[in-house]
């Protein structure tokens, strides 16, 4: 009886400190720990999961996780403290906030070679700490855009081509407005109904920052080109500053697109807002001809007509330096190994795997992004159309290229600025002083973000 | 044969200090591990200016305590969001406690089928946070919910959770539907300990319908009005999730909570900002709960 009761309680203590500390023993040397914030690239993942385990018999299985991006961090957070982390996906945004801190500098294979250079360049891919070579960090799989798909269609009903300038813009944007008011007959034929002009997931509200990205693409890059490069000189320029005239202006700009958003936009989800430029408005019958957002999105349309896609022309004379036009970019996805993973070695053939060609390739094909590789391609007119480096300058999303713990506008205070709650200069002033108050959390980053 | 019965409860496992140490663990290690160590680590940590783990961090002193009130950005302040809090708590403590007390009176009742609008009224209870939230997100899509349905065919359209204003009524709305069953429970519990004596006394003096819930029912439901509201108050000035699931904050329905949560998660990740107003988040949550407790004590003198 004594025996029994002493089992009991060993039982009871040890389920206490069990349940309190999550679990017993650590993260199993058997099983290797995937976590994504690209829910929708699941069925990809799996695959590679498959081929990861024939490979790999002293893997039982792989324990993968996919979580949105609203979650990702603090997900993120927790699996990097209880260790069950091996290979996590990122992307230049969490390398602002840091996550770099957790890669493991990867051992240089020769599939590396076939990745090109550029791809390499964005973001915080090397560990700017290590002596000697830069140590690679993560590796691109994907990029993506910011980006006006427009309805060919639509367009071609209305007599209007994708705008190439500010202001060619916003007389499509009138037209498109003057139609949702007023509809339009043309012939004794009434012409297809118009909802708004644009549309986007409002409610979300971080949509709004690829409006700003696209507008600092023309509006800062082309007026003042070296600004983000002077970063590293703040305290010397006068003229690096969040508050100037070229900020308002990029800001004002920003305000003036919200005067052609519907309201009702500023209560929609974001994941239902490439379905209604799909398919229009369910209840009204009415369409949107253009959607702002992001080239992650362009494979999850299902739109019965043809889809096109321009850089938000910003400015009267969109042409840099270079004589070409801006598109605000950055790296969508990239995979890295955890450096407090317990199986290094077995994790970077998980990345591996996923860079074989005809691994690759099949990613490409999945998500519709153009090819981080030499030997892969993309066939996607549009995707390429859009990728066409002899058309644009690919310049760095201004979200994304930052130092780390660098103060942004908020998603809240564009949303704002674009309902006309907030004027350019009070959001200009406000991101400046938030840039002061935390100057001593960033500035030991400064011109690192853009180490190699 | 007392005696007897004594010396078996002395040597009775359930009275061994050891055993009811041992028993009473579980609870004192989850409290401890789940409650105090964060609080203690929380505390650590708004003293800092770490950003995250594993990442070098310095010791700031009072710093993040005295900025903290200056890192809001243009669109939301500390201030709104205070405000923001003290909206909602208001709204969703007095209509959900009145509401789950109504049902509670309705249900208590005998009538056939009670036991099925019991269970029909608590099911949201037990429903996932982000069930609820996406289920409340098709019915207010601004195009074509069914909402947005009736108010296309009334000529009329709104963001409805975009809305200012209309947004906090709609996350009040939620946060009172998906907890007031939990309530509704302990009302009855309450409604069920009140003799049937004093119903019956009651009625011989005259007392029916509104005399009766008011000079009857209500005072010897005192104690369980108490707790309810204590759990209510408590609940929702630190409620996150609901609000964080319909709309993120957006369209001014950031409160505390969410706020503090936004400060850690954006760009610049000032985890010991954050720190630091989850302490003066907690010191007015306190202070609430003891001014509530003071009233309540301060009443019951009173009587």
């Amino acid at each position: 009886m004594k025996k029994l009761r002493a089992l009991i309680l060993s039982v009871l203590v040890g389920a206490t400190v069990c349940g309190s500390f999550a679990s017993c023993g650590g993260p199993s040397k058997d099983v290797l720990y995937v976590l994504s914030f690209k829910p929708e690239y699941n069925e990809f993942f799996e695959e590679v999961n498959k081929i990861f385990l024939k490979e790999n018999p002293s893997i039982k299985s792989v324990d993968y996780k996919a979580v949105d991006t609203n979650n990702y961090n603090t997900v993120f957070s927790s699996r990097v403290q209880s260790k069950y982390l091996d290979v996590f996906t990122s992307e230049v945004t969490y390398m602002m906030q840091g996550t770099n801190a957790y890669m493991q500098p990867l051992t240089k294979q020769d599939y590396m070679d076939g990745i090109k250079a550029e791809y390499l360049t964005r973001g915080s891919f090397y560990d700017p700490s290590a002596g000697g070579e830069p140590e690679l960090l993560t590796l691109p799989l994907e990029q993506v855009a910011n980006v006006v798909y427009y309805d060919k269609g639509l367009f071609a009903e209305y007599g209007v081509e994708a705008p190439e300038t500010w202001s060619e813009f916003l007389a499509v944007l009138d037209l498109f407005k003057e139609a949702a008011e007023y509809p339009v007959v043309q012939n004794g034929v009434a012409l297809t109904p118009i909802e708004a002009p644009i549309i986007f997931g409002g409610k979300s509200e971080w949509p709004t920052m690829t409006v700003l990205n696209s507008v600092v693409a023309d509006v800062v890059e082309i007026s003042q080109p070296e600004f983000f490069h002077s970063i590293k000189d703040y305290d010397t320029n006068e003229n690096i500053r969040f508050n100037n005239a070229i900020w308002q202006e990029a800001f004002d700009k920003v305000k003036k697109i919200g005067d052609y958003v519907d309201n009702k936009i500023w209560g929609l989800d974001y994941s239902f807002a490439s379905t209604y430029f799909s398919i229009g408005n369910p209840t009204t019958g009415k369409k949107y001809p253009m959607m702002i957002d992001g080239t992650w999105s362009y494979s999850q349309m299902e739109a019965t007509f043809e889809i096109g896609a321009f850089a938000l022309p910003a400015v009267e004379n969109p042409v840099n330096g270079e004589g070409k036009k801006n598109l605000a970019v950055k790296t969508g996805t990239t995979l890295s190994v955890f450096n407090g993973s317990n199986k290094k070695t077995v994790a970077e053939k998980y990345l591996e795997i996923f860079f074989r060609d005809e691994v690759y390739q099949k990613f490409v094909n999945f998500t519709k992004t153009p090819s981080v590789k030499t030997t892969v391609t993309q066939s996607d007119e549009l995707v390429n159309s859009i990728f066409d480096s002899a058309k644009y300058t690919f310049v760095e999303a201004y979200d994304s290229r930052m130092p780390r713990y660098f103060p942004l506008p908020s998603a809240s205070e564009i949303s704002s600025l674009m309902k006309g709650d907030l004027t350019a200069k009070s959001v200009a002033d406000s991101l400046q002083q938030r840039v002061e108050l935390n100057k001593k959390d960033w500035e030991k980053y400064t011109g690192l973000a853009h180490t190699k | 044969m007392e005696k007897k019965k004594h010396s078996k409860l002395k040597t009775s496992p359930l009275v061994n200090p050891y055993v009811a140490i041992l028993a009473t663990l579980p609870a004192l290690v989850s409290i401890f591990v789940l409650s105090m160590l964060p609080s203690i680590v929380n505390l650590a940590i708004s003293f800092t200016d770490y950003h995250g783990v594993g990442q070098p961090f310095e010791f700031v002193g009072f710093d993040n305590f005295i900025r903290a009130f200056k890192v809001g950005d243009a669109s939301v302040s500390i201030w709104d969001s205070l405000l923001n809090t003290v909206v909602f708590s208001i709204s969703v403590v007095i209509v959900q406690q009145a509401l789950s007390l109504g049902m509670a009176l309705v249900v208590a009742r005998k009538f056939k089928g009670r036991s099925f609008f019991r269970a029909l009224f608590f099911m949201p209870t037990i429903l996932g946070v982000s069930v609820v939230g996406f289920t409340w997100q098709l019915v207010f899509d601004p195009v074509s919910g069914p909402i947005a349905v009736i108010l296309t065919k009334l000529g009329k359209s709104s963001a409805l959770l975009g809305e200012e204003v209309l947004s906090m009524f709609l996350v009040v709305l939620v946060a009172i539907w998906s907890n007031f069953g939990y309530a509704m429970v302990v009302y009855i519990a309450g409604l069920q300990n009140i003799s049937e004596d004093i119903r019956e006394a009651a009625e011989i003096d005259g007392a029916r319908g509104g005399k009766m819930f008011w000079y009857i029912t209500l005072p010897l439901l005192k104690n369980t009005l108490v707790i309810n509201f204590w759990i209510s108050i408590s609940g929702t000035l630190a409620m996150f999730d609901i609000i964080f699931v319909l709309t993120n904050g957006t369209a001014n329905t950031t409160t505390l909570a969410l706020y503090i949560f936004q400060l850690a998660t954006n760009s610049a990740s000032n985890q010991g900002q954050a720190a630091a107003l989850n302490i003066y988040f907690s010191l007015f949550v306190m202070l609430v709960m003891l001014v509530f407790n003071a009233t309540v004590r301060r009443k019951e003198a009173e009587e």
